[in-house]
């Protein structure tokens, strides 16, 4: 009873959180607006104040953006975790950010004139496909998608897309370009990208919530789950394709934002305990509050210039995470 | 007894293939050389520059990269066995990215690099020591030590807040040297000459024959932490000490060789795939693999072309993937 309260008290303080961060980050930008302009281009919209069209136009898509994408990578880090029961994974091991670059890279030597949202099209095909291969290497052995299989074919696909963009790189000099896109820029989130992709985010996190109770038995052994009657490769599955759609989306938008997968699952984890039912709301917000505090950070520090937010949520998120893991009586 | 059989081929096959790979490479270049020219001046004839050619720049670089790459391939090894995480490798503990902000520094910091050859990998060599130094020190605690998933989780997050620190710094940095750090992070052999080998020789034969000597030790690890402990082996401080040794080998390495990750993941993960748990197995068929591989891709890329440098770290993941995925196919575990 008693850590049921401290979890929903801990829930509304990172809903609270999240809220102010959303306020603020739909105020503050390079471009100063006041508290009434936003209030203004809220509730009384008048597309003739330049100052209200860059809340509605630019600002408040980009912030939504930041949240959901921040939601999305934390999840799929937590799924990632559980069907491989290895701590160190994320949503990179399906070869999604590897898959995506591999595509944007063929797009910048091929096609450097190509238009944002064809670009991110390419991505998301690029990251389903090594995805596929993923399922596939590790469904051509009879264990039903082991978790170790899964790790090193992950492992093995992520390494061959990254080395074949990085050499396509090199030979048509283009390092410098694809170095922002590898540490995340929520710029180019606009209302057209996030009207066709968000709902998917949206509806994978509410399925990852219902999944959540068969989330937990996949921390058990293989037979235990057999045991008790359930499908592992049913949940593997269903946690997988998840993953896809969550990740696969957000790093075509953001580029391959590292750490927002691995760090986020394991505070919540601290914070809550490891029953996945907390586990996934609270990740969902650690995620969306880290994202949004970073591209915060990262419009605001130096304007007009943007610094890379990935650099900002490692800036920000490792200590964090680094004091957690050491905080006394946690299990790692 | 078959298993000792199975071994003896491998390595046998792999002796083979990096004695042919390293005729080739040394044939190969912007100077090329007839087969039989460089055995007439192996025997002692043959043009001045063709010998300099062949004896002061390929074969020192051939040395390297067949010690780097069995080097790389043991410290991976050792830090999978030591944590029982296949996905373990010394690039996690911020070795790379230490090694990186170091040279960094060091090309935007110092006007005359060249004063002296060994400079620039003794700075690497300090920044991977320094950066492992601290997720060490974050990842301990006074009552239990260092643990496996705590150092790994640890070296993961600061190594990406090492890389995040570099990228801050790239953006100080001129067109060039950016140019040179990046191929240097992917990779790219390039102290190659008979003193880099000097230097690196010492540490990389006492890491190595101490790690060799710890093998049964390392078996233990595979039974699990308690079954270790109950035999009476003081896992702990083994696994310390035994990364220690792994980071400095991986350290020196680096400092040579910039940032090959491939390597250390790859090889130890294809050996136990094909010869089974034993160290007394495992370990030198995963260095004989790594220096294969290095090699390999060192000789395809001066192969494709000897004017635009492809960093050798992507030529390795272009060519091992593949072939680790095949065994992950094949292969019955």
């Amino acid at each position: 009873m008693k850590s049921n309260l401290r979890y929903s008290l801990q829930i509304t303080v990172a809903l609270l959180v999240l809220f102010l961060l959303l306020l603020m980050s739909v105020r503050y930008g390079s471009n100063q607006t006041s508290a009434g302009t936003v209030f203004n281009a809220i509730f009384h919209y008048d597309p003739k104040d330049i100052d209200q069209r860059i809340i509605v136009s630019i600002r408040i898509p980009r912030v939504l953006g930041a949240m959901l994408i921040g939601a999305a990578l934390a999840v799929s880090g937590a799924l990632m975790q559980s069907v491989t029961k290895n701590p160190m994974a994320d949503s990179g091991l399906l070869g999604i950010n590897a898959g995506a670059a591999f595509m944007l890279t063929l797009c910048f030597t091929f096609f450097p004139k190509m238009s944002t949202l064809n670009t991110t099209a390419f991505s998301v095909i690029g990251a389903g496909i090594s995805a596929g291969l993923v399922f596939l290497i590790s469904s051509l052995k009879k264990s039903q998608m082991s978790p170790t299989i899964l790790v090193l074919a992950g492992m093995a696909i992520s390494a061959f897309f990254t080395a074949i963009s990085e050499g396509v790189a090199v030979v048509a000099n283009l390092k410098q370009d694809l170095a922002f896109w590898h540490f995340g820029g929520i710029s180019a989130v606009s209302w057209a990208q996030l009207t066709r992709l968000g709902p998917w985010i949206i509806i994978a996190l509410i399925v990852v919530y219902f999944m959540s109770s068969n989330l937990n038995l996949l921390s058990l052994s293989d037979d235990s789950i057999k045991s008790l009657g359930k499908n592992i490769l049913s949940i593997r599955l269903l946690a997988l394709v998840c993953v896809v759609i969550l990740s696969g989306i957000s790093v075509s938008l953001v580029g391959a934002v590292a750490f927002v997968g691995l760090i986020i699952p394991h505070i919540a984890k601290f914070l809550v305990g490891t029953d996945n039912k907390k586990v996934i709301p609270m990740t969902v917000l650690l995620g969306a509050d880290l994202t949004v505090l970073a591209d915060l950070i990262a419009r605001t520090i130096d304007p007009p210039r943007e610094t890379p937010f990935g650099i900002i949520i490692s800036l920000v998120g490792v200590p964090f995470f680094i004091y957690l893991a050491r905080r006394d009586g946690n299990q790692i | 007894m078959t298993k000792k059989i199975k071994l003896t081929t491998w390595l046998l096959v792999l002796v083979i293939l990096i004695v042919v790979s390293a005729i080739i490479n040394l044939n190969t270049g912007e100077m090329s050389i007839k087969p039989n020219e460089s055995m007439n001046l192996l025997m002692g004839q043959g043009t001045y520059t063709q010998s300099m050619v062949i004896f002061d720049f390929r074969m020192p670089r051939i040395a390297i990269t067949i010690l780097v790459g069995f080097a790389l391939a043991i410290a991976g090894n050792v830090l999978q066995s030591t944590t029982q995480n296949p996905m373990a490798d010394t690039s996690f503990l911020g070795i790379n990215s230490g090694a990186g902000i170091a040279v960094m520094l060091f090309i935007a910091l110092v006007k005359n690099q060249d004063a002296n050859l060994f400079l620039l990998p003794t700075m690497a060599l300090i920044g991977a020591l320094i950066s492992t130094v601290i997720v060490f020190a974050f990842s301990y605690k006074k009552e239990t030590g260092i643990t496996a998933n705590r150092m790994l989780l640890t070296g993961v997050a600061l190594s990406g807040l090492y890389s995040s620190i570099m990228v801050l710094l790239t953006i100080k940095l001129s067109p060039q040297n950016y140019q040179f750090v990046m191929n240097w992070l992917a990779g790219s052999i390039w102290g190659t000459s008979w003193e880099f080998i000097l230097m690196l020789l010492p540490w990389f034969v006492i890491c190595l024959i101490f790690i060799f000597s710890k093998m049964r030790v390392l078996d233990t690890f595979n039974l699990g932490d308690e079954v270790a402990q109950s035999l009476g082996v003081n896992l702990k401080r083994e696994r310390i000490i035994l990364i220690a040794a792994a980071v400095i080998l991986a350290g020196v390495s680096v400092s040579i060789s910039g940032g090959i990750g491939f390597i250390g993941l790859i090889t130890p993960n294809l050996a136990r795939r094909v010869i089974g748990f034993k160290h007394s197995h495992q370990l030198i068929l995963s260095g004989a693999l790594g220096s294969f591989l290095l090699l390999l891709a060192d000789t395809v890329g001066k192969m494709i072309s000897t004017t635009t440098e492809i960093p050798v770290g992507v030529l390795v993941a272009i060519i091992g993937a593949p072939y680790f995925v095949y065994i992950l196919i094949k292969s019955n575990k």
